[in-house]
């Protein structure tokens, strides 16, 4: 089922409602298996897969509870279980293509014999990345001591197939929903309506926003690059970077309004990423639960770092000030660029997605080995100059995540460092026009809810007619454009 | 034959009927609310609602023979408004500005509105309106003066006649405008084709589900005249090349020219006119090197030749349209010229034809 179809709709209702007048067991149960139905509505066959890796980690985990801290490698034996099946699971339905392609590659480089055939075709499950991720820190926090394991398995199958999060997160941990699966809060007509609220706003970003931008985008990239131009290859990597966020937003708004309906709280999963100072400071504000899912799930273990059970809602990023392990330089660099490569590679199993990844690792590697001109040139730590500097880098990273290909990326940015390249326009006029557009418009509407916002709480009278426009004109937007003609984006990943 | 000739019956409407339960079923099965009322009440209703700006649909018994609306399946229109055109256009017919819509007036009342007088109950005939008459009813009168009327017998169609009576007891003009119910397609015929017709088409107050595209379609309208509005872009603003577009252009018509080839067709290719006592929306010397890149490339073919017509058509032989910008009125029309300069384009087309064939 996808969010932005009628069928959600109806389904979303009809379950919200039993959601708030079904008894305890019969309501976690009901979740449970209205989640599978809404997996289910994409392909029943592929429920398997989710069960498998639920069913798995919920007996490793329960097994990880009964076994004494002592009996070190029992508990090593069953973690790295758990990381089999589910990286298992990943490898070979997400990059078992990709593997034997490289292998070929390096056969025919290398003369050396025929390769491997051909393999039979293998469809991408729908949110395997996401969901076995979710897994895995289960059992991670299981094995850390982190939590203590659930043994309701219809309220742990709750939390790994909670439909608003199933197929593209905000991914979750145990500690931030778990408790408030358990216990149904008593009902107030503000979850209904913040929710309410929330969904609308996704959708606007969704249907409005993304589904709109997204024929201008496919045009734009469908023009052979040899006829770019550098100033068309600036508004295409904008263009795409409000596409993808808008379009991701968008979802996760939609995924956290379904949970505020139901009085559940969900983390949230973005925060004006274009506002971002530094590349830091944008893995803080883009994607939090993924970010804040690599820290402590890959970045700090590599790093040698021991991760601190906080018991609290993560900040995202790579923000390790709360460690009190220190952990050397050399030791961060080389877990920073090998966890961002893997993390590239999380998103497809492609290189242009792991040179994304790096590019990234490369700015943060920057900014660190930078800090000391920051430090004696005060100039130079103004937010405006981070900003500028920031988001023009973080935009252009997101071509190899748009072509896909690392031909068409570096062919693309040679373009940007020839003063000819700047000469002239080969798209439609309105590509540029839009873009223009909505980077003011995202600027403004992020300075607006930093700095007037904060401000109009004194006058609140003032707020709510502005309230009731903003969502007249969204509701009305949303009416018109309410259609699912295209995918999450985030939904191949 | 000496004898007085028979009454011939004057009756257009044979078509297919439906009763009031088939539409009430109709309605019901789309949950789509309702009002039955009298004629009287309902007919006082609906002038109301022209009065008040509004566009109505009027479905009644048998549909029309024939390609015009005659006031069974009809949309009605206040013809006293000077907007009616734009309303009709923004609201239903997205049909070129120019073409008139046409008046339905009651019989008893086509010498106080027309130079001649005769009975044409089929929407057949084009008379001139009176000279005092054309600002009272500009929303039918045609550029030349002239209207093609309905005129509206009691006999005929008796409650189309007492609609227009009622209208004319308010307003004192014996006329509706009236134009075919639909959108661009055949004439309406079944109640439930009307209904798809009201439903798609932005009428008055009826905002559905279905509606939706036409909603679409109108936000992208206005977001480009707003565009067109703050950047001052009008029909002689400059276009530039899209070079990708230019490209595969030039391709499809090489691939035309080769296929041509293949299967022995002549072809002329010749350049159309275009206006030239103005700026003209294309960069000049992108324009001239385009010619010429069409002549040099009709050179490599032995069935194919090359004219251009480009100066043949006067500037005041082409028309304007509708503004594409919400602040002015209408702008020039690049694309469109009048009657007499078709007939100077197909002399100069006759004759280059003529000469090849020789």
């Amino acid at each position: 089922m996808i969010f932005n179809s009628v069928t959600f709709v109806v389904f979303l209702i009809i379950t919200v409602v039993l959601f708030w007048t079904l008894k305890k067991h019969f309501r976690i149960w009901f979740i449970f298996l209205a989640s599978l139905t809404f997996y289910g509505f994409w392909r029943w066959e592929f429920l398997s897969l989710v069960l498998i890796s639920t069913v798995a980690d919920y007996l490793i985990a329960l097994e990880l509870g009964k076994t004494s801290k002592s009996r070190k490698a029992k508990r090593r034996a069953l973690l790295f279980t758990s990381l089999i099946v589910n990286i298992g699971l990943l490898v070979y339905f997400k990059y078992l293509y990709f593997i034997v392609d490289n292998i070929n590659f390096l056969y025919a480089v290398t003369g050396s014999g025929q390769g491997i055939s051909s393999i039979p075709e293998i469809i991408l499950p729908l949110g395997i990345s996401f969901y076995t991720f979710q897994t895995i820190s289960y059992s991670v926090d299981a094995y850390r001591g982190h939590i203590i394991p659930e043994k309701n398995f219809a309220l742990y199958g709750c939390y790994v197939t909670f439909f608003p999060q199933l197929v593209a997160g905000p991914i979750l941990r145990a500690n931030e929903v778990m408790d408030q699966l358990r216990i149904r809060p008593k009902f107030q007509l503000s979850y209904i309506s913040e929710g309410l609220k929330r969904i609308l706003y996704g959708f606007f970003l969704k249907v409005v926003l993304a589904d709109n931008i997204a024929p201008l985008v496919d045009e734009a990239y469908a023009i052979p690059v040899s006829q770019l131009s550098a100033l068309d290859v600036w508004s295409m990597a904008f263009l795409f970077g409000f596409q993808i966020y808008f379009d991701f937003a968008g979802y996760s708004h939609i995924a956290i309004g379904c949970a505020n309906l139901m009085g559940i709280d969900f983390p949230e999963n973005f925060n004006f990423p274009y506002a971002a100072r530094s590349f830091k400071a944008f893995w803080k504000r883009w994607h939090i639960s993924l970010s804040s899912w690599i820290r402590d799930y890959l970045y700090l273990p590599i790093a040698g770092a021991k991760v601190i059970d906080k018991n609290k809602r993560s900040k995202g990023g790579l923000d390790t000030s709360e460690l009190k392990v220190e952990v050397s330089q050399r030791k961060k660099d080389t877990s920073l660029f090998t966890t961002w490569a893997i993390m590239g590679l999380w998103h497809g199993a492609n290189w242009a997605f792991v040179f994304w990844g790096i590019f990234h690792a490369l700015m943060v590697y920057f900014e660190r080995k930078l800090r000391f001109i920051r430090n004696r040139v005060p100039f130079f730590s103004h937010p405006f100059i981070g900003w500028s500097v920031t988001i023009p880098l973080a935009m252009i990273a997101w071509i190899p995540f748009r072509t896909q290909s690392l031909n068409a990326t570096f062919s693309m940015y040679q373009k940007l460092f020839y003063p000819k390249m700047y000469t002239f326009l080969s798209p439609k006029e309105n590509i540029y026009l839009v873009t223009a557009m909505l980077f003011i418009g995202v600027t403004i509407s992020y300075l607006l809810t930093e700095f007037l916002v904060p401000q109009t709480k004194k006058w609140a009278y003032l707020a709510a007619p502005f309230n009731v426009v903003k969502y007249a004109v969204i509701i009305i937007l949303v009416f018109t454009f309410f259609r699912p003609i295209n995918q999450f984006i985030y939904f191949q990943f | 034959l000496g004898k007085p000739r028979g009454d011939f019956k004057v009756e257009p409407y044979t078509g297919i009927s439906f009763k009031n339960e088939e539409i009430e079923h109709i309605l019901r099965e789309r949950d789509i609310g309702f009002d039955k009322m009298e004629d009287e009440a309902l007919m006082d209703k609906v002038v109301d609602q022209l009065l008040d700006a509004g566009v109505v649909g009027w479905y009644q018994g048998k549909a029309e023979f024939g390609p015009r609306a005659l006031g069974n399946r009809s949309i009605i229109v206040d013809p006293r408004r000077e907007d009616a055109k734009a309303l009709l256009n923004e609201k239903i017919k997205k049909r070129e500005s120019f073409r008139p819509f046409a008046p339905s007036i009651l019989k008893e009342h086509v010498s106080e509105y027309f130079e001649q007088v005769d009975d044409v109950p089929f929407m057949e005939k084009v008379f001139d309106i009176k000279p005092e008459k054309h600002t009272v009813i500009p929303a039918v009168t045609h550029v030349n003066g002239t209207g093609r009327l309905q005129t509206v017998d009691k006999k005929v169609n008796p409650r189309y006649h007492r609609l227009i009576e009622k209208f004319y007891e308010k307003t004192g003009v014996p006329i509706l405008l009236n134009t075919s119910f639909n959108e661009n397609e055949p004439i309406v015929n079944t109640p439930e084709h009307a209904l798809e017709c009201f439903l798609r088409t932005k009428m008055d107050m009826l905002v559905s589900w279905r509606n939706r595209p036409n909603l679409r379609g109108q936000f992208f309208i206005n977001l480009y005249l707003l565009r067109n509005t703050i950047f001052g872009i009008n029909a002689q603003t400059e276009r530039p090349i899209i070079p990708q577009r230019y490209e595969e252009n030039l391709l499809a018509l090489a691939e035309i020219l080769n296929k041509a080839e293949e299967d022995g067709i002549e072809v002329l290719l010749y350049i159309p006119p275009i206006r030239n006592d103005v700026k003209i929306p294309y960069n000049l010397e992108n324009y001239e090197s385009f010619k010429a890149e069409v002549e040099s490339m009709t050179k490599e073919y032995d069935n194919v030749f090359f004219k251009n017509f480009e100066g043949i058509v006067p500037g005041p032989l082409w028309g304007t349209k509708e503004a594409t910008s919400f602040l002015a009125k209408e702008e020039l029309d690049f694309m469109h010229f009048q009657f007499e300069g078709h007939r100077i384009l197909f002399d100069s087309l006759s004759n280059a034809l003529k000469s090849l064939m020789k």
